[in-house]
Formats: C-alpha cells, sequence, structure tokens
C-alpha cells in the first residue's frame, strides 16, 4: 500500500491499522461512547405506531376484501 | 492541578516543564467541566446542514439541550462535524430564533404578535377561501381539479415526514404548484442521472470513495462544502488513490488534490466530451462491460440526425413550438412511448404542439424508473454498424479534441493528457475511478446533459456499480435527496411517480400506459401507484373509482417554482407558503421573487428567524430604491417560528440516499412547531371547517387519510407511523418487507415504494445505528438507504457477465453457486436468485425481461444508457452549448446555447448580449457563484449564528491580480457587481485563487463570489441572485447561476432611487431589449 507523503503521520497510522495511533480507540469493536457518556436513547420500534398500523388496515374493508381474493 | 497559584511555579515545581498542561492552566479554567459530563442522557440525531448526514449526538439535562457533539459510531462522519454542524447547538438553543408568531396585516407598517390558534385559524381561512375563488375544474376541456392560487415553496431542509404529509394534504386541495430547494439545487441531478442509469440518485455512497483509484472532483468545492465527507477523498488520497480537482476556482479541495485544473465556467460539457472522445479514440475503454452492460450495441432508427449533422440541433426539432419531437432519437424497432404515439390534432392543439408535456417535468420522474422505451430492438455486438450507439457515439464526439477543449474551456492540452491518462489508467478490472459534482454541473441550461456527459465517461471507463468507482452526486441540504424521493415538487409523486397530466392521463389506465415501462421493475408502476393512493384515501380507494385516482390534481404544463413567481406577478398565484426556504435571497432573480410574493394575497413564512423573505414589505431593496411602499402593499403576511431538528422526530435522507433518524430531543418552545405539526393541524383545521361540505372539491381532503397518533403536549403527530405509512403495510397491518410484494388490487398500501421496507419487521430500519467498527465499508446495520438498504447501486456490475468478480482487488457483489444467490459486501441490487446465465424470453415482460446480465434493473433494456433514446427533451447525447450569458461563440457550432432551454421575458429578467453581439462588451467577465463552509444557502440557517458570523462575516468577491489591475480594484476595498438585472457590493479579495484563462485567443477573467448573504441578521450584504436571471434548463426548470456575465468596478454600488437609473444604463450602454439573449435557434 502507498501513502502520499503529505498526509498527516496520525491519519495515515489510522487508515493502516484501524484505530488511533493515541490509544483512543484501543477496543476497536465497540462503541467507545459508553465511557464518557450518559446513556443514550434510541428507540427503533414503538408498540403504539404498531397498533395504529393494524387498526388502519382493518378499517378498510376493501384492502381486506381484495386481500382475501388474492388468496 | 497544583495549589500553586503562579504558572510560572507550577511550571518550574511541576513536571509539565514546557507548560503544555496542567501547568498551564487557569484557575477557571481548572474549576470548568464539559458540558458532556453535566448531561443526564444523549439523544441520538443528525446534523441538518449540507446531505453529508453526520451523526450528532445531542446531550441533554433537564430537558433543555446543553451539547451538540458528532457521534463517533456514525460510519459516515466518524464522529467529526464541520463548523457548521459544530455551531448546532447555537443554532437551536440561541436567542436569535423567534419564539412567537407574527403577523403584517394588509398594507401594515409593522409587524403585530398573535396566538398560535388564531393564526392558524386564519391561515385556514385565507386557505379556504382562495382556494375557492380559483378552483378549477378544467382547463382546454379536460379535467384539471386544481387550484392555481395557492404554492408552496420549501422542503429540503425539512425531514420526511414533514415533506409526506405537507404533499399529501397539498394533493388533497388541489394544489400543484408544491415546490422545494431540489428543484434549484440538484433537478438536474434526477434527470441526467435516471435516464443513464434508472435512478436519479448518487450511484455511489461517502465511504466507498476511499477505495478509489482516481477521483475527479468537479463542479463541486468539496473539502469546503462537505468537509466531513471528504474525509473519505483523503483516506483514497492515502492509500495511493489520485485526486484531481476541476473548477473555475482554487479552492482548499485544490489544495489537497494532485491536480488542479482551472476551466472557464460552463464549459465541463466540452471538456468532458473531450475525456469520451479520448476514451474512444484511443481504445481505452472496457471492453467487456460496455459491451454486456450499456447500450452500446444497440441500433438507433435511421431518422436520427446528430448536432454534426445539423449544427448544433438534433433532428425532430418543431421551429415553431420550440420542442423535439423525440421519434427521431429511438432505437430501430422500439415504439414510441403512448404518450407521444397517442398524439393525434387534438392533442397537438391542448398541448402546443406537446410543449406543455414536455414543461411538465418528465425527464424528473426518471429517479426510480428509467424512460419508457417499449418494442423489440437489434443489437450489433461487434460494435461496427454505423448506425449503433457506440459508433454515433463516437462521430459525436470526434471533434472534441484536445485542441477543442483548450479553445473552449481554456485547459492546456498537457494538462487535458494528464487527466485523460489518469482517469484511464485508474479504471479497469483492477482499478476504479470516481466522479463527484454538486451544483457546479446542476445549474445551467444544460445542467441535465452535464450529468450525462459524466455518466457516459463513466459507463465507457466501466466504473459504475462498482468499489471505489460511481459518481457521487453532492447534495447540500440535510435531506434534498429526500424531498426529491418524497416530493414536495410539482411534477412528482413520491417514488418519482409522474404528477399526471391532464392531456395525457386522464384514467389510471391511460397513466400506467404512458409511462410504465413494460420491462424492468418499473413495469410494476401500477402496483407502486395503486399503493400509494392507498395509503393516501384508505378504504374510499377502491377498483371502481380508479382508487381514487381522479382525486389527484392535474398539471398543464409547467408549475415550478419560477413559474410561480410569474404567476404570482400576474395575479394569478394569490397564496403562498415558505417552509424553510428564503427565495428572497436565494433564487434567480431576488428582485422578481420578492415583486412576485408583494402581488401576494397572504404569506407565510415558516422558519427560525425573520429572514428576508418575511420581511421584504419592510425593509427589502426595492423599499429602499422606492420601487415598493410599504403602506402600498397589500400581502398578507404570517410568521411562525419553527421547530429545530432536536425538537422533533422524523428522517433526513442524505448524499447517498441513506435514511437517518434524528429523535426529538427536548420540546419545542412557545410557538415554535414543527413543520409536521403545522401542516397535521391545519389539515385538521380544514377538514373541520369544510365537514359536511356536498362540494365535489372538498371530497379528496374530507376522505383524505389523515388520523396519525399524537404525542406530548403539543399534540405532535407521531412520526414514527409517518414513516410506517410511507413504508407501507398489508392487509394485516403487517409492515412489507420489499416493493416486490404491492400489488395493483388494493391490497397492500405503501406511501412511497422506493422506501418500501423502511418499517420492516416493525421496526424503524432509519434508526438502527450498529457503530461503525463492528461493521464493513457498506455499514449496512447503521440507518437504511433505498432500495432495500443497497448502498451501492447497480452492484451486479461489480461482477463480469458470468458473476464472478472482475477482479480479486475489486470484488463486491458476485454470484455464489453454491447458494443459488448473489451475495457480498452489501444488499445485492439485483434480484437475488437469478443466476448470470438466465436469459429471458423473447415476449417476457417486466422483471422476467431483464437478463442474469443486465445490472440496471430499472431501465427497460437492463443497460446503461450511453445514449438516451428517451427521456430528455434537449437531447439524446450531451452537445456543448455556451451558457445563456457568454462572452464566447460557440466553438463547435452554429448553434450558441440549448435550442430548447427556458426563458422568462420579463423586464426585470433581461438577457445579456453574448458572444459576438454588440453590447457584449459591457458584460465581459464570467461570473461563478459557491458556498462557504461556514454558511449555508440563503443564510436563514447560519448568519443569525455567532460562531459562524465571527468566522465570515462579509460578503466578498474573489478576482485575480491581472483583473485587479485591469479594473482598478483593491484589496479589502469595495468593488460593485453589475448586470442587466441588479447590481450588489462586495469587499474585493485579490488572490491567486482566480486564474485568468486563454480562451478563442484572448484572456477572460472569471470572479468567485458566495450567494448567502441578504441584508438581515447578523452579517448582512448584497444578495447575489440579485445578479442572476432565470435562464432554466428544459428538462426540469433548473436555473443557470454557475456561469454568468457581469461588469465590476471598484466602489460601492448607488443607493436608492439611483440604483434603478444605474441598472438601466447599463442597459442602454449595452443595447438591450426584450429580444436580446432571446432567439431560440441561432440564425
Amino acid at each position: 500500500m502507498s501513502h502520499s507523503e503529505d498526509l498527516p503521520a496520525g491519519l495515515r497510522y489510522l487508515i493502516e491499522h484501524g484505530h488511533a495511533a493515541d490509544g483512543s480507540h484501543s477496543d476497536n469493536t465497540e462503541s467507545t461512547q459508553g465511557l464518557v457518556n450518559p446513556p443514550h436513547h434510541n428507540p427503533t420500534a414503538s408498540d403504539s405506531v404498531h397498533r395504529w398500523m393494524k387498526q388502519r388496515a382493518a378499517a378498510d374493508h376493501q384492502m381486506q376484501a381484495a386481500a382475501r381474493a388474492r388468496a | 492541578m497544583s495549589g500553586l497559584p503562579w504558572p510560572v511555579l507550577r511550571q518550574l515545581t511541576g513536571p509539565d516543564h514546557r507548560a503544555l498542561r496542567t501547568a498551564a492552566k487557569s484557575r477557571q479554567s481548572a474549576a470548568l467541566q464539559p458540558r458532556t459530563v453535566t448531561a443526564d442522557r444523549v439523544v441520538k440525531s443528525i446534523c441538518p446542514y449540507c446531505g453529508v448526514g453526520c451523526a450528532q449526538n445531542v446531550y441533554v439535562r433537564a430537558d433543555k439541550v446543553v451539547q451538540i457533539e458528532g457521534d463517533p459510531d456514525s460510519p459516515v462522519s466518524r464522529g467529526r462535524l464541520c463548523p457548521k454542524g459544530s455551531a448546532s447547538l447555537q443554532l437551536t438553543t440561541g436567542s436569535a430564533r423567534e419564539q412567537h408568531v407574527l403577523y403584517r396585516r394588509p398594507y401594515g407598517t409593522d409587524w403585530e404578535r398573535l396566538d398560535l390558534d388564531t393564526a392558524m385559524e386564519m391561515i385556514a381561512d385565507r386557505l379556504i377561501e382562495t382556494r375557492r375563488q380559483s378552483w378549477e375544474w378544467e382547463s382546454d376541456g379536460k379535467a384539471t381539479r386544481r387550484t392555481l392560487g395557492i404554492a408552496h415553496l420549501g422542503g429540503a431542509t425539512l425531514d420526511n415526514e414533514e415533506n409526506y404529509l405537507i404533499k399529501k394534504l397539498w394533493t388533497a386541495l388541489g394544489i400543484v404548484q408544491v415546490e422545494n430547494q431540489a428543484r434549484v439545487c440538484h433537478s438536474s441531478t434526477v434527470a441526467g442521472l435516471g435516464t443513464s442509469f434508472g435512478r436519479g440518485g448518487s450511484t455511489t455512497y461517502l465511504q466507498n470513495l476511499q477505495h478509489s483509484d482516481c477521483i475527479v472532483i468537479e463542479g463541486s468545492n468539496f473539502a469546503e462544502a462537505h468537509p466531513v465527507g471528504f474525509q473519505w477523498v483523503m483516506e483514497a488520497k492515502a492509500r495511493g488513490a489520485k485526486i484531481i480537482h476541476v473548477d473555475p476556482r482554487f479552492s482548499r479541495t485544490s489544495a489537497l488534490a494532485d491536480l488542479f485544473v482551472p476551466l472557464r465556467a460552463g464549459t465541463d460539457i466540452a471538456w468532458l466530451g473531450g475525456l469520451i472522445n479520448y476514451v474512444l479514440s484511443e481504445e481505452k475503454y472496457f471492453h467487456s462491460y460496455v459491451l454486456h452492460y450499456t447500450n452500446a450495441a444497440t441500433i438507433v432508427t435511421e431518422k436520427f440526425r446528430d448536432t454534426e449533422d445539423l449544427d448544433g440541433l438534433f433532428s425532430g426539432l418543431d421551429p415553431e413550438s420550440g420542442v423535439y419531437d423525440g421519434d427521431t432519437w429511438q432505437y430501430e424497432g422500439a415504439a414510441a412511448a403512448a404518450a407521444s404515439g397517442e398524439r393525434d390534432q387534438e392533442y397537438d392543439e391542448l398541448t402546443e404542439g406537446g410543449s406543455s408535456v414536455a414543461e411538465s417535468g418528465q425527464a424528473h420522474s426518471h429517479g426510480s424508473g428509467g424512460a419508457t422505451v417499449r418494442g423489440n430492438w437489434r443489437r450489433d455486438e461487434t460494435l461496427r454498424d454505423p448506425r449503433c450507439v457506440f459508433q454515433i457515439l463516437k462521430r459525436h464526439y470526434a471533434r472534441y479534441t484536445p485542441e477543442l477543449v483548450e479553445q473552449i474551456c481554456g485547459v492546456p492540452r498537457q494538462v487535458f493528457h494528464q487527466v485523460a491518462e489518469w482517469i484511464t489508467e485508474n479504471s479497469g478490472p483492477e482499478r476504479t475511478t470516481a466522479f463527484a459534482y454538486a451544483v457546479g454541473w446542476t445549474q445551467h441550461t444544460v445542467g441535465s446533459q452535464y450529468i450525462r456527459t459524466a455518466s457516459i465517461l463513466q459507463l465507457l471507463l466501466g466504473n459504475i456499480g462498482r468499489p471505489g468507482g460511481g459518481i457521487m452526486a453532492l447534495r447540500g441540504h440535510a435531506s434534498i435527496q429526500g424531498s426529491s424521493d418524497i416530493p414536495t415538487l410539482f411534477d412528482l409523486l413520491p417514488g418519482y411517480i409522474p404528477m399526471p397530466h391532464a392531456h395525457q392521463h386522464e384514467t389510471l389506465d391511460k397513466f400506467v400506459e404512458a409511462d410504465a415501462a413494460d420491462r424492468g421493475y418499473w413495469a410494476n408502476m401500477r402496483s407502486y401507484l395503486v399503493s400509494l393512493l392507498k395509503a393516501w384515501w384508505g378504504p374510499h380507494a377502491r377498483p371502481e373509482n380508479d382508487f381514487c385516482f381522479d382525486y389527484l390534481p392535474r398539471i398543464t404544463g409547467d408549475h415550478s417554482t419560477y413559474q410561480t413567481v410569474q404567476a404570482q406577478l400576474e395575479g394569478t398565484c394569490k397564496g403562498y407558503f415558505l417552509m424553510g426556504e428564503n427565495p428572497a435571497v436565494g433564487s434567480a432573480n431576488a428582485k422578481m421573487q420578492r415583486l412576485g410574493m408583494a402581488n401576494l394575497d397572504w404569506l407565510v413564512v415558516r422558519d427560525f428567524s425573520l429572514i428576508e423573505s418575511a420581511t421584504w414589505w419592510k425593509d427589502g431593496p426595492e423599499i429602499e430604491t422606492g420601487e415598493l411602499r410599504t403602506a402600498d402593499i397589500g400581502t398578507e403576511v404570517f410568521f411562525l417560528p419553527a421547530a429545530a431538528h432536536t425538537e422533533k422526530s422524523g428522517s433526513f435522507t442524505n448524499t447517498n440516499r441513506l435514511v437517518q433518524w434524528h429523535h426529538q430531543a427536548v420540546s419545542p418552545s412557545a410557538d415554535q412547531r414543527s413543520d409536521m405539526w403545522f401542516s397535521y393541524h391545519l389539515g385538521n383545521i380544514i377538514r373541520r371547517k369544510l365537514a359536511g361540505s356536498a362540494d365535489e372539491a372538498d371530497r379528496p381532503v374530507l376522505e383524505l387519510q389523515w388520523d396519525y397518533p399524537v404525542i406530548g403536549a403539543e399534540a405532535e403527530p407521531e412520526a414514527e407511523a409517518i414513516l410506517a405509512e410511507i413504508g407501507g403495510w398489508n392487509a394485516d397491518g403487517e409492515p412489507l418487507s420489499t416493493y416486490e410484494d404491492l400489488k395493483d388490487d388494493g391490497s397492500t398500501s405503501c406511501g412511497c415504494w422506493i422506501y418500501c421496507s423502511i418499517y420492516s419487521d416493525g421496526v424503524n430500519q432509519a434508526a438502527r445505528r450498529t457503530p461503525h467498527p463492528r461493521q464493513d465499508t457498506a455499514a449496512t446495520g447503521w440507518c437504511w438507504a433505498w432500495p432495500m438498504n443497497r448502498r451501492e447501486l447497480y452492484n451486479r456490475a461489480s461482477a463480469d457477465p458470468s458473476g464472478k468478480p472482475w477482479s480479486e482487488r475489486k470484488k463486491y457483489v458476485w454470484w455464489d453457486e453454491e447458494q443459488g444467490s448473489w451475495t457480498g459486501l452489501d444488499v445485492p441490487d439485483f434480484p437475488a436468485g437469478k443466476r448470470p446465465d438466465y436469459r429471458p424470453a423473447e415476449d417476457a415482460l417486466g422483471i422476467d425481461a431483464i437478463a442474469g446480465t443486465d445490472p440496471f434493473i430499472m431501465q427497460a433494456d437492463g443497460r446503461g444508457w450511453l445514449y438516451a433514446p428517451a427521456g430528455l427533451v434537449d437531447g439524446p447525447l450531451p452537445t456543448h452549448y455556451e451558457p445563456q450569458d457568454s462572452p464566447f461563440e460557440n466553438a463547435l457550432y452554429k448553434q450558441r446555447r440549448n435550442p430548447v432551454r427556458i426563458l422568462k421575458p420579463d423586464r426585470h429578467n433581461r438577457y445579456h448580449p453574448s458572444g459576438s453581439d454588440p453590447g457584449s462588451e459591457v458584460f465581459p467577465y464570467v461570473l461563478t457563484t459557491y458556498r462557504l463552509t461556514e454558511h449555508f444557502t440563503a443564510g436563514g440557517m447560519s448568519r443569525w449564528l455567532p460562531y459562524l458570523n465571527e468566522l465570515q462575516p462579509e460578503l466578498f468577491c474573489e478576482v485575480s491580480p491581472e483583473l485587479a489591475t485591469e479594473r482598478g480594484l483593491r484589496h479589502r476595498d469595495w468593488a460593485t457587481l453589475v448586470t442587466a438585472r441588479g447590481a450588489v457590493e462586495a469587499r474585493v479579495l485579490v488572490t491567486r485563487r482566480m486564474v485568468p484563462l486563454r480562451v478563442q485567443g484572448r484572456t477572460v477573467h472569471q470572479i468567485g463570489m458566495p450567494y448567502h448573504w441578504g441584508p438581515n441578521g447578523l452579517s448582512r450584504g448584497d444578495a447575489m441572485n440579485e445578479l442572476s436571471a432565470i435562464a432554466l434548463d428544459p428538462n426540469v426548470h433548473i436555473q443557470e447561476v454557475k456561469a454568468l456575465t457581469v461588469d465590476i468596478r471598484p466602489g460601492r454600488r448607488p443607493r436608492g432611487p439611483a440604483l434603478v437609473a444605474f441598472i438601466e444604463q447599463y442597459q442602454q450602454r449595452a443595447g438591450i431589449t426584450a429580444q436580446t439573449g432571446m432567439e431560440m435557434v441561432t440564425p
């Protein structure tokens, strides 16, 4: 692998090794944020949305009929 | 920290002898602690500025945002934020944000306070009244079911869910003039990439640039306009890639490139055409890729005549209507699409010879479905037939020699050869070259063809669908891609389904007949549309009423944002919604934007601060010149403060189609609300006011599915429910997992078919956040990309026809014989089980007609299009034309400019004499415009932030030392730039970054100028768009603002009425009349 000489050494090290030379990403397989951050908030699903979807579909009688006809 | 009080004592007695750490720390500093430490939670978010989509951690303490930092888990940004992203704490929590509704009554001289509920009721009343007064059931005897009395602008800075609600509500109300920043930034990208490859989005993704062996950045200042994304270019450079920057102006991108190529603004087609000619004449193309994956071998009808035959025109131009009839561009054996095939006398009369259809933005609809071509065409696998695409291409570009490139672009031949060698050496089975561009390519009267030229070059080099290859369209707004996909655009429905045309799409069947292909995935368009109609009208959409297809208002030509301005000036458009967009500064010919608004009955502005589009009636430039008087302006203005990205949940779609969710961190204050809240509650108020109406016009909005769950004290609609509607469900209310499951019988619902599966398994796929260190380059566990979470489009092309990688070094997606499926480092963009040796039957339809060797599955022939037999209105091949205003003649043809460009004649929109025309010497310099790292588009999200304005406090223009000498300009003094439209003043920056070029035997000077300023905010200045004209690309109505002609002189501009006289004097000197620059075909 060739490198351009004008890149900072730190960036070159990061690219070659996959982690920073200063050891700030010492465990490269896990998020490092747990070390410094309070708990994060990232929900990916909502029960109320699931219920609402089912209600919307159930209220659409043409949709139900089309699905039955297809079956 | 040591207890010693004096730093010098600590330095001498402690371990920090060089005073680099604790010894230098003051007592105050020692007492400080990071804001992050005091937070009680972190909320995952996405930066609201440009299209890179950097992930953010929003730190919250006691329901207040206390800090915003980059999220290290993101595979896109890896924790970094640029100056704008870093300033987003100030954007969201700063004191410049308006808290309350403001109201300007007709003829009023100042703002008044109004409570939010009253304002919402008043806005609903205005809308209902204007709609009633301007309702139009038909036009020229064809049903239109619409109002042209109301228009909307804005959406690229909004969430997908907001755009979805806006488009849904406005469409149900019959409002067709719905537009956003995507029109004026990247609409030509959609047309150019879409007709070439079948989809209008970036073919690759930012992280994939690290695998490039050569990157050409052209029409973009990547390092400054998309700084965090630029890290992937630097990664490639560190791995040995060659970086080339082609641009009129030297910038930080140039400084980091291996080669900077200055060229004359507005000449990129000649430059790229020269490279195409080099590749063809030197036989440097990737033969197997070209033969198997492009339409190089397809035979074109003998009726076709090229620009080489007709001195700059293609065959089929009707000089009366100014429209090309594309019949002569077709493949031999291909039937013309139904839209033109059905043409009869009545059709021609109603559409003015087809011009209203040509103007209706059909090219924009190829964002996810190629142009319609039907029939059986012939191929010559030897590529020798004189009528095969390959030979036509060779002839078309044969005169684009290095000498001609030098003559047109001002690029020396040796520099041309250097670039040609680097891109060809770095393309082929073992190596790949990528192109990256931004609005330097898109904003021209031939913008769509700019993108086409790069597409042709990349197809010839075999660089599409492969790691490190592709074309990276760099988008400048957080969700400008999303606002095209889920469009607040007049010519599109969600998923790039075209808005129906009154004279073309009278029934659902006619619509499908006209626009759906019969091969490839676009053949399933009926299922996509019916599922959309089910999402909007639910049980009311039934087979017996064409699934409410009639509820869709019809377009009859151009209803784009610039046409809207004309309609405002003419008095037909009376009400205007602006949501997160500032046309009084950011749109071409800013004066006409303001004059249009001054002729409205009412205007609703939703933004963070009092942008120029909200205050023009009080303190706009026309007030100063006396052209308008506040007390004479009847426009009623409502200003409603908007919620920030931290105050609402929703998704942005970044520059490479990646849909990323941001969560609400805190509630908005006072009257601040999301655009989702505004649209939803306005819809409810309108429905309440119209309840019980027997008027047939009201039925679509009353039957609209508008029952979203709400959360919080403000009754915010639940964004995830809207996302779920967009993603689609079946009759059991279960989320869909693929658009292949969509049906045309009403048994499925899906608000945007290309986003189908974004809620698969009941999971908000756009909110997934697997940290990048745990993933490969594609990082498919981070959020979700359309379509179907595929990151590199057309990646079937990364394998050879037999399904094996072209090389070990460039392996990406390949056929696994044992598994009987495609596999690899990304989600395959191909039917998973379709074998490479699959060949369709002759009468096969739909996806069955796509062979196992056809990577471009959205194209009717499965091929990348070197030649576009359909889809664009200005030609099947890109051809060099001069910009609307140019100091030069076209060195290639008699035909100067794009013969079918769109012009808007108006006394405030005069064009310049060009080339050898008398008077052209009055405007001898080329002006090009650009973005700064520290500012954002028309300034609404940057000119009110102290951090950013300290960094970039003033409008300036960049000129070369030679031009400074020629015009007596002094560094840091003032200069005035003048066009026939206006004059602006700016500080002079004399710099060698601007290089004078030799073009056609003489020197041409170019001037660079950012476009962010306006009269309001913390740093104030003239708006660059006072200078620009409305001259548009005919495919998508994007304006030409990257190559203008101007004059420049030292000193400040005149004030007051003297400014108007100053412009008039310039017009007189140049002999400008209403006819100047208006000729379409050069006599």
